[in-house]
């Protein structure tokens, strides 16, 4: 049996008989036995999968109503909440941590019978591009195990590339979802703020990130966009969709589109790799009728600076709640400490990126900097918004390489800017909340390079539209020989 | 420029012990470094745009008796949730 199918393919298959949901299952966890040790996608797995398997199975044998994923097995980045599962969010300070509740996109996977292989690996709450951030240890990069995954999905993207699933959720904050897409050549889709409740979803930047799909084709990301998209009364952000159906008319006509790429995302410090990548989708999209036009926008230079000083503040925030009174899973007795006393000693388990972003999330809104850098940044972000709507009113959709670089080996980015630096064409979209897809385009020297979409808040549709042009044009080869 | 006490500072108010200043400075000076280039730009003429939420969406104020399993679920002490002395 051929485990490196996409979604449609399995649901399919499951529907003609050719294999049953508990011999796709197990065929995944043979995946999962052989390359585990060496890529290291998951932090815990699902003991239940062969059990909830067969169920399904009787469900089908015994013709009662199933939902659409129909067994599909998905793996879950280590920030979602899943009841009754251990949520670690890749830190040793939620290391004993059982989620007591399903997050929202959770509850609506179980309702179309989708079974959770397990917990992916990821940077440390999410704070990384790399996945070396985790405190479970690194993720290695399916292409070429010397290299980094991407992150901080790196699990999520590692474990679709290597068929240790069908399919996975991430979080995207800064590119979460995209880097690690780009880098091990799968498909990962930012969504519009608000499209996805986050509810259950461990939050890092709230005004930032959503949670998304990283599948193995546009098809499948389409197909996982509709199962968890929609207002959800326990995530006041989430907005309406008109009840979209992302799946229907994919296939559309790109004659006459209009494609922007802007310059400054193609700036002098890419790689020459990427570049000469990213000019070779654009003769694609222009070979498909669309017509391509370069543009300056100027505040984008200023994007990753505000990126990260609003983050940066917010995760102070957030992060404060890991007192391990309610949250945190370490066994110190409270009783003899005094609670500033306890709590410090408790937190000095974060790792070091995580402290890192804490103190400069202390720093920027401390009296005397909180005009020159935090409400700078949320000016510049409002600036964004605006300007980018401009730009989206003269073009269907905005082009350029998701990463400006191309994988690099662990270890090789030592400090923190130049791993910042990282995620320079990534953060515009989650400045101005609009959603944006990473798409497999090429391989230089086995190394993936993955193509950014990016267009108006809510337009989806659209922008999986020409992401499906782009995929059915290049046609490449997805599936790694891992060695 | 961030100094080293403005770290050790922070650190102690973030209620995050840290072993060595030294070991986070260089790094933290950079980045902070990079962020000057705000300096150059003129944004006096933007207004911060906040998300809004319409009062008919938020939920009921209303008191919901919560499960005491989810206490449970949590560190729990005779069904209570036990901290630290704060004072």
């Amino acid at each position: 049996m051929n485990s490196k199918i996409t979604i449609s393919q399995y649901v399919e298959s499951v529907k003609n008989g050719d294999f049953t949901v508990e011999e796709f299952s197990l065929q995944i966890l043979e995946n999962i036995n052989k390359f585990e040790k060496k890529l290291h996608s998951y932090i815990s797995i699902n003991d239940d999968i062969i059990k909830q398997a067969k169920m399904i199975d009787l469900k089908i044998k015994s013709q009662e109503k199933l939902g659409q994923c129909m067994g599909v097995p998905i793996s879950i980045k280590d920030n979602i909440c899943i009841h009754g599962i251990k949520t670690t969010c890749g830190s040793k300070l939620l290391k004993n941590f059982i989620a007591p509740y399903d997050a929202t996109v959770i509850s609506k996977l179980k309702k179309e019978d989708a079974i959770f292989v397990g917990k992916t690996n990821m940077d440390e709450f999410a704070m990384g591009s790399t996945t070396e951030f985790s405190a479970y240890g690194l993720s290695r990069n399916p292409w070429n195990v010397d290299y980094v995954p991407g992150g901080s999905s790196g699990g999520s993207a590692v474990s679709v590339s290597s068929s240790e699933s069908l399919c996975s959720l991430g979080s995207d904050t800064g590119g979460s979802i995209r880097n690690p897409a780009s880098f091990c050549s799968v498909v990962g889709l930012k969504p519009t703020y608000g499209l996805i409740s986050r509810f259950g979803l461990i939050s890092y930047a709230n005004s930032m990130e959503q949670i998304g799909p990283m599948t193995k084709t546009v098809k499948d990301a389409a197909f996982l966009l509709n199962i968890i998209a929609g207002i959800d009364s326990k995530d006041n952000t989430t907005v309406y969709n008109n009840n979209e159906n992302y799946l229907s008319n994919l296939d559309i006509d790109l004659k006459n589109k209009k494609i922007g790429i802007i310059s400054e995302m193609m700036g002098k410090d890419a790689d020459k790799k990427v570049l000469n990548a990213t000019y070779e989708a654009i003769s694609k999209f222009e070979e498909l009728g669309a017509k391509c036009d370069f543009i300056s926008f100027n505040t984008v230079n200023y994007a990753l600076a505000a990126y990260y000083i609003i983050t940066s503040a917010e995760a102070g925030s957030n992060l404060a709640r890991f007192d391990n009174v309610i949250y945190g899973g370490f066994k110190l007795d409270a009783n003899g400490y005094d609670f500033n006393t306890y709590i410090s000693k408790i937190r000095k388990n974060f790792g070091k990126e995580v402290i890192r972003r804490m103190i400069i999330g202390g720093f920027i809104p401390s009296s005397g900097y909180v005009g020159r850098y935090f409400i700078k940044a949320l000016k510049i972000k409002s600036k964004l918004i605006m300007e980018l709507n401009k730009i989206l009113n003269n073009f269907d959709v905005v082009l350029s390489p998701t990463v400006p670089v191309m994988p690099f080996k662990f270890g090789e980015k030592q400090d923190s800017l130049s791993m910042y630096l990282i995620d320079l064409n990534t953060v515009l979209s989650n400045l101005t909340g609009t959603p944006a897809i990473s798409i497999p385009f090429k391989f230089d020297n086995g190394l993936p390079i993955g193509m950014q979409l990016m267009t108006k808040a809510m337009q989806e549709k659209l922008l999986l539209q020409f992401a499906y042009a782009l995929e059915k044009i290049t046609n490449i080869n997805n599936i790694p020989s891992i060695n | 420029m961030i100094t080293k006490l403005d770290i050790d500072n922070i650190a102690k108010a973030m209620r995050i012990e840290i072993n060595s200043t030294d070991q986070y400075i260089d790094d933290i000076q950079t980045v902070i470094q990079y962020f000057t280039m705000l300096d150059n730009v003129d944004v006096n003429s933007i207004q911060i745009e906040l998300p809004e939420t319409n009062l008919k969406n938020l939920r009921n104020d209303e008191h919901i008796e919560y499960d005491n399993k989810l206490i449970y679920a949590f560190k729990s002490y005779k069904n209570f949730i036990r901290s630290p002395k704060l004072i």
